[in-house]
């Protein structure tokens, strides 16, 4: 649905986006996460034809950039920065506006407003001038924007940048709604667990991607699996006997805790258990360490940035 | 003028008619335009007298003021309205996801620009009715004549929509390239100066006032305006304005 090759764009000397190459599947919600000024938002606004690559190509729901803007731009929608609405004009009539721009057709045009005003909480509002919204209210009214014209694509810049908790939820939970009508979405985010939670699969990206994969799958990549088990009391030379097992990578013991790599951790498990009870130790709790995808993200844009 | 057009007309004329700096910017002038050449009668009639022909320099200056205000009005009124238009949008970023839109730039500056030519020459020929009907009560049918004839309404019907058209076009273009609007109300001085000139041409006597030479010069005006249109349209590069505005 969304591809591309090579994309690059230079600002005079400032090279923005430097040769991205990834691809979307029909359905997919990519997260595109990395630091402010990584070039996520000028990556949207070539995919979204706004401005033009410096090099490389792409594709957007089957048309090539560059050569059929217009098709494109009827076929997206873009959730910007900033939710760039009409102050003094009423939430129908902002909609109505976009609508009419999208060529959404007159009888169609109402139910559609009123379908996602409806669904964002904003229908009893429909006459009030957006000036008058909150923070939350204004980009869900730039999310309702987004969907009018009901776009196979949506690229989403920062979506619950500067919300409040509430507000926060329910543009998530209106991305996962995207996600089961089967919508691609390109989502542009600095918020972990906004990613972690929406995304099928993130674009670590700073000007150029640095990895690409599930979130599961970079935690995997980066710290393996790690087995915790908790024991009643300490055990010497417990950690001599569980490295010689065939998938324990490493063990490091600290009093009671025992942490310990290993290549596949289902497994490995019952076998160091067992280690463990032959050697006279009583365990408590076995967990798996989750990291946390902030500390995937950090370990990978820290090390791209040294 | 397809429905994006309509659109994008609706729209602005929604936001003009809330801004109230909008609408005072328009509608002082026109109270200003349509008193003052009654008030020049009045003070000419004097010097006239009752029943005296107006002699040919009076009529001339006359005549220069009219112009003057009847082809400055309609100027004057679409500049505030395309930089409110152009750097409202900037303001507001609302111009990136009306970009990202399959609205072409054509149809945005068409629809920007009749958005604001149409209702200012509608307010300068309205103003023009209401200022002959006031020469007429303070000076009577002579002096109406000064301003109520064919070369006139050759200039009120087609040399103030030429005019209206360029003024509006050249402050698009000022406007896409200033960051707010008054910096590019101030650049708008120089739109007004062909006005200018063409009111002192026809006061000094230097530019005879037939119904040809308005044909002639609207004619001319509408060729430069066609061809503004097309540097304008070629000057307002999407993607410029969405890196360069802040």
């Amino acid at each position: 649905m969304i591809r591309a090759i090579n994309l690059t764009k230079r600002f005079g000397d400032n090279l923005a986006v430097d040769g991205l190459t990834l691809e979307t599947s029909d359905g997919e919600v990519l997260g595109l996460l990395g630091p402010n000024g990584a070039g996520k938002t000028t990556t949207i606004r070539m995919l979204a034809c706004l401005i033009a690559p410096t090099a490389g190509e792409a594709w957007v729901a089957g048309r090539r950039v560059g050569e059929q803007n217009d098709a494109i731009r009827a076929e997206i929608g873009i959730l910007t920065e900033a939710p760039g609405l009409y102050d003094k004009l009423s939430a129908y009539r902002n909609l109505d506006f976009f609508a009419r721009m999208y060529g959404v057709p007159a009888d169609e045009r109402e139910k559609r407003i009123q379908k996602y005003l409806t669904m964002l909480g904003l229908w009893e509002k429909r006459n009030d001038p957006v000036g008058t919204f909150s923070k939350g209210m204004r980009q869900k009214m730039a999310i309702a924007r987004t969907l009018l014209h009901e776009p196979r694509v949506l690229f989403l810049d920062e979506p619950t940048s500067g919300l409040d908790p509430e507000a926060a939820k329910t543009v998530r939970d209106f991305v996962e709604e995207l996600r089961g009508q089967g919508r691609t979405v390109l989502l542009c985010t600095h918020n972990l667990e906004e990613a972690d939670r929406l995304c099928d699969r993130i674009a670590i990206f700073k000007s150029r991607l640095i990895d690409l994969g599930t979130a599961e799958a970079l935690r995997e990549k980066l710290f393996g699996h790690q087995t915790v088990v908790r024991l009643r009391r300490p055990l010497a030379g417990i950690d001599e006997a569980l490295r010689r097992l065939p998938l324990v990578k490493s063990v490091a013991v600290e009093g009671e805790t025992i942490t310990i790599d290993v290549a596949r951790s289902g497994e490995a498990n019952p076998a160091i258990v067992r280690m463990i009870v032959e050697n006279g130790g009583e365990v408590m709790f076995v967990e798996e360490k989750r990291h946390s995808l902030e500390h995937v993200y950090l370990s990978l844009v820290g090390g791209s940035a040294q | 003028m397809n429905d994006r057009v309509k659109a994008i007309i609706a729209k602005e004329w929604e936001e003009a008619r809330k801004n109230s700096m909008v609408v005072l910017t328009a509608v002082i002038p026109a109270l200003i335009f349509s008193v003052m050449p009654a008030f020049m009668v009045w003070s000419l009639r004097g010097q006239i007298g009752p029943f005296g022909a107006i002699p040919d320099e009076i009529s001339r200056a006359l005549f220069g003021q009219f112009l003057m205000y009847f082809i400055l009005l309609p100027v004057i009124i679409p500049s505030t309205m395309a930089s409110y238009s152009i750097i409202g949008e900037k303001q507001n970023r609302s111009l990136e996801p009306l970009l990202a839109t399959p609205v072409t730039t054509e149809e945005l500056l068409l629809g920007k620009s009749l958005a604001s030519v149409i209702p200012s020459v509608a307010l300068a020929w309205l103003t023009y009715g209401i200022s002959v009907a006031l020469v007429h009560a303070v000076g009577g049918p002579r002096f109406v004549t000064v301003i109520w004839r064919p070369e006139a309404l050759a200039a009120m019907l087609l040399l103030s929509p030429a005019m209206a058209v360029l003024g509006m076009l050249l402050m698009v273009l000022i406007s896409a390239r200033s960051h707010d609007p008054r910096e590019a109300q101030q650049w708008s001085v120089f739109i007004v100066l062909p006005a200018v000139g063409l009111s002192l041409g026809v006061t000094m006597g230097k530019i005879p006032v037939t119904v040809g030479l308005m044909v002639i010069a609207a004619a001319a005006l509408a060729i430069i305006d066609v061809i503004m249109l097309r540097v304008v349209v070629a000057m307002f590069q999407r993607e410029l304005i969405l890196t360069r505005w802040k």
